[in-house]
């Protein structure tokens, strides 16, 4: 046999209609298991309507009045620690902040001007060997020719780069001191 | 919502503490009596009720006019007790554990309806107890608070819809309870060995 719709009336918390109503209870008349159903439904309805909620403990406000005072004396400290806390972090943020950007700037300043120092030194440098190589070619009389010069000045660095290689290759091939000894 | 009402809560809101105390005058029962159904001791719900009360004094700027107070409130206290629940994990007392016999106490007048009525609240409490806290919640705004299922619905955040299967549902668990209770009553009345034509 279909029990359906008839749980679904059972169970449903909406009021039937008079139609359902009346299906509804020719139903139970016929079946065992929904008409058990129905009891067991009417037992749980009752047993809920006659339990009796206990009522709070007399001076509930009063209590709830000294809660109240309780929570905002705690949040109170709270909101003080926090502050706090907030207080102290903010300023060691500021404080780092800080010391960053001056740390910063200082490095980026100082290297900055090196180099420009440097830049306009080698600069001037040359500027200034040219200046004079020149006046030396313009005002000497030039007795001897210029690749000459030039010939010996590269004989020159050749032989100096020359003593310089021999020099480290002694120094690379020579023994190394042992410390402490 | 009376005139009354409606000034204390808006003096609540300027403030003051005295007119929200008469509004906790006004709904300490309703509030407690849904702690109660949802924790299921007293010294629990006192906690919840205060706490749900205090929680509604420090929003009330929050509290929506065209809304009922009584609505509102409740909402709040379903809410704490059921988020109470999921973080404590309150122990379920099952069915089975039901005490089967108490020698009731014969210095209390009509001891008899006192140990009766005692008995059949716990055992209330421990089907409401059976059912998962938003349930529960639901089960209790109908019964022992007479909410239609919109107010349920608005109380709770659900859906009409979904408090409707909601309460189907809990109807339908709370009645297999039952009748497993009673099956279980009937097959221990007869004690280990006895033949059943005794």
């Amino acid at each position: 046999m279909s029990h359906q719709p008839y749980e679904t009336f059972l169970f449903s918390s909406e009021a039937l209609d008079k139609d359902q109503q009346g299906q509804l209870e020719i139903h139970l008349r016929e079946c065992e298991q929904c008409s058990a159903l129905s009891f067991t439904l009417a037992s749980v309805d009752e047993a809920f309507s006659c339990s009796e909620t206990p009522l709070p403990a007399p001076g509930f406000t009063r209590r709830w009045q000294a809660h109240l005072t309780e929570y905002r004396q705690k949040r109170q400290v709270r909101n003080l620690w926090l502050m706090t806390l907030g207080s102290f972090s903010l300023t060691s943020l500021i404080v780092m902040i800080i010391a960053l950007l001056n740390l910063i700037q200082i490095n980026w300043a100082y290297q900055l001007s090196q180099s420009i120092a440097r830049i306009s030194l080698f600069t001037a440098q040359v500027r200034q060997c040219f200046t004079l190589f020149n006046s030396l070619s313009n005002t000497l009389p030039i007795t001897i020719p210029v690749i000459i010069f030039l010939g010996i000045g590269a004989v020159l660095s050749i032989f100096s780069l020359s003593i310089i290689w021999f020099g480290s290759i002694i120094k690379l091939y020579s023994p190394i001191r042992e410390r402490g000894h | 919502m009376s005139e009354n009402e409606t000034v204390w809560i808006e003096k609540a809101i300027d403030g003051d503490e005295n007119a929200f105390g008469f509004l906790v005058d006004r709904y300490q029962k309703p509030v407690f009596s849904l702690c109660y159904r949802m924790l299921g001791n007293s010294n629990d719900a006192e906690d919840a009720a205060q706490e749900s009360f205090i929680r509604a004094y420090m929003h009330l700027k929050k509290f929506d006019r065209s809304r009922s107070f009584a609505t509102w409130l409740l909402s709040i206290a379903s809410h704490y007790c059921i988020d109470r629940i999921r973080k404590k994990q309150l122990p379920v007392v099952p069915i089975e554990a039901l005490p089967e016999e108490t020698i009731p106490d014969r210095s209390v007048p009509n001891p008899e309806a006192k140990f009766r009525a005692a008995e059949r609240d716990l055992l209330v409490q421990n089907l409401l107890m059976s059912l998962p806290p938003l349930d529960r919640a639901a089960i209790t705004m109908r019964y022992w608070h007479g909410c239609s299922d919109a107010e349920i619905a608005e109380t709770l955040n659900l859906t009409v819809s979904a408090v409707k299967s909601r309460l189907y549902r809990s109807r339908q668990a709370l009645a297999d309870l039952w009748q497993t209770m009673e099956k279980n009553s009937l097959t221990s009345e007869r004690r280990p060995h006895e033949s059943p034509a005794l």
